[in-house]
């Protein structure tokens, strides 16, 4: 082939020269060789090393702080993120593309590689917030439940809400300002190297995005809402009764902190109870008359014989060689009537006994010395 | 292959086809520094790949697969990133001095012009033109891109045509 003129003034060309210092090519690649190990080490430290970390730490501090069970679902939601990461790690290798392949090879490497980056960070709700979202709302849900306080279960939701609000937004930030546009240019330069009108994208899109930019459409992103929020309200709340119904079962199962009464209180050495909503004054409980029971407190435990037999009364029934079943039979006077009730079948509740507890703390800070002003 | 014959075979094709990653650096930017950038970019994955040479592609063929592929990758915003390395890599400007030829003085516009019209062509059709203008054949244009030496014809017409258009509107402006 005979040369044109521009090729043999682009042959010619002599304007630049290139010098190369080839001891600091030798330490930039040392370099930047250790910077991608450490950069690769770092990342799989930050993502797989943290649920690694969080793992232990939801644990104990489940334990030392006796959070309710719902914590733990944490556990799970880590472990699910973790093993996500592992199985993509697994399935996409985040290898560089051989430089040396052919052009248009190289570039099918890369641009898959950036959309597999996409897609990872558009879906970033889906597989790394949303386990969290339900363990998270389990949980706060349980505890306004049991507290009630749903105001401020309200509001750390809605705190929660906005870290992940962000993280997702920043996600959303990286793929619209680094990776679609790398994506785009990909996209366009292979579509030009194989002779293709449009830069059409491979059809292997998630659900969520359309094929040609990788873009959430306005109806899908609706959609993808609409099933978050269905995932959260089918999942959240059967969690919730769940962890109300085993609550339940396992302190009226192992906790020895029941009360069959509602309250408790005194007239001198006679308790007056309330079973439900109305006040009576307790005759006899699985046949031991109180007169009994309360002498036994009093011998037993001196100048805390009240608390014991409100706070403590499996244990003095056990003590007194009736341990109590599940459910007891009280024999009541309504308070004014001489009439008595059989009341069978109270359930020994470790309610009825909290809120005992509560009304004695109560009356407790009542009673201590108000600091007089100065 | 130890690293005494990398390093010695490295040096040679440097010598031998360093030119072509200085024009394959200049073709894809636009700023002497972003020049400087990409070529230094460009000899580190050549050293990182040569390892995996296996002598199935002459060495040219390789050394412009492994800079145009880079260019296409590079990246401006991760300069920060690759600007803590030391610098090993010198772009030099050759004085003109006062030995120039009148036809010298001309090639020397029309390589400018060249760069000029290469930076408005797509990235694709930029290629093929550099590849064009060093002479190199259909086959060997073929194993850079990957694709059938019909494919290149035709791409390549396209791609000159539009080089042309190109510096004609260039000489036009002059």
């Amino acid at each position: 082939m005979t040369p044109d003129p521009l090729q043999e003034a682009w042959q010619t060309q002599t304007s630049q020269k290139i010098t190369v210092n080839t001891d600091l090519l030798l330490q930039a690649v040392h370099d930047s060789h250790a910077q991608l190990h450490g950069t690769i080490l770092g990342r799989d430290i930050v993502e797989i090393g943290t649920a690694a970390v969080m793992i232990p730490v939801w644990l104990i501090m489940g334990y030392v702080m006796a959070l309710p069970w719902t914590w733990y679902l944490g556990v799970p939601a880590f472990l699910f993120v973790a093993g996500f990461m592992l199985v993509d790690r697994k399935r996409h290798p985040q290898r560089p593309p051989a430089p040396e392949a052919p052009l248009i090879e190289s570039t099918q490497h890369s641009l898959t590689q950036v959309e597999h980056q996409v897609w990872l960070l558009k879906n970033v709700f889906w597989w790394y917030l949303l386990p969290f979202c339900i363990a998270i709302g389990a949980f706060f849900g349980q505890v306004a439940w049991r507290t009630g306080g749903w105001g401020a279960g309200l509001v750390m939701s809605a705190v929660v809400a906005l870290v992940y609000w962000g993280i997702y937004r920043l996600n959303q930030h990286a793929v619209r300002k680094q990776l679609e546009p790398h994506r785009d240019e990909l996209a366009r330069l292979l579509a030009h190297l194989k002779g293709e009108s449009d830069a059409e994208a491979p059809a292997d899109y998630p659900v969520l995005m359309r094929a040609n930019r990788c873009e959430v459409s306005p109806r899908r992103r609706v959609i993808a809402g609409l099933c978050a929020l269905l995932i959260l309200l089918v999942g959240v709340p059967p969690l919730l009764f769940f962890a109300r119904w085993l609550d339940r079962k396992v302190s009226d199962r192992f906790d020895s902190r029941k009360s069959p009464f509602a309250a408790v209180r005194w007239q001198g050495p006679q308790p007056d109870v309330k079973v439900g909503d109305e006040w009576f004054t307790l005759v006899s409980l699985d046949d031991l008359p109180a007169s009994e029971i309360v002498d036994f407190t009093r011998r037993t435990y001196g100048d805390l014989w009240r608390k014991r037999f409100e706070e403590d009364l499996v244990e003095v029934l056990t003590r007194m060689g009736h341990p109590p079943q599940d459910t007891v039979r009280l024999v009541v006077q309504p308070i004014g009537s001489n009439e008595q009730r059989t009341l069978e079948g109270v359930r020994m509740s470790a309610e009825n006994r909290r809120a005992i507890w509560e009304a004695a703390q109560a009356r407790r800070r009542e009673q201590q010395p108000q600091p007089s002003p100065p | 292959m130890p690293d005494q014959d990398h390093h010695a075979l490295f040096l040679t094709w440097l010598d031998e086809h360093g030119s072509a990653v200085l024009k394959v650096a200049r073709a894809y930017t636009l700023t002497r520094d972003d020049t400087q950038d990409l070529a230094q970019e460009i000899l580190l994955q050549a050293w990182r790949s040569l390892p995996r040479f296996e002598g199935k592609a002459s060495p040219a063929t390789w050394f412009y697969r492994v800079a145009l592929h880079t260019a296409m990758n590079w990246r401006r915003k991760d300069r920060p990133r690759r600007q803590k390395q030391q610098p090993f890599v010198e772009v030099l400007d050759v004085a003109a001095g006062g030995f120039e030829s009148g036809d010298q003085a001309e090639q020397r516009e029309t390589v400018e012009q060249l760069y000029r019209a290469i930076h408005q062509l797509p990235k694709a059709d930029a290629a093929l033109v550099l590849l064009y203008l060093d002479n190199l054949s259909y086959r060997e244009m073929a194993d850079i891109l990957g694709l059938s030496e019909t494919n290149v014809g035709v791409k390549l017409n396209r791609a000159k045509k539009a080089l042309t258009a190109l510096m004609r509107e260039r000489t036009y402006d002059a």
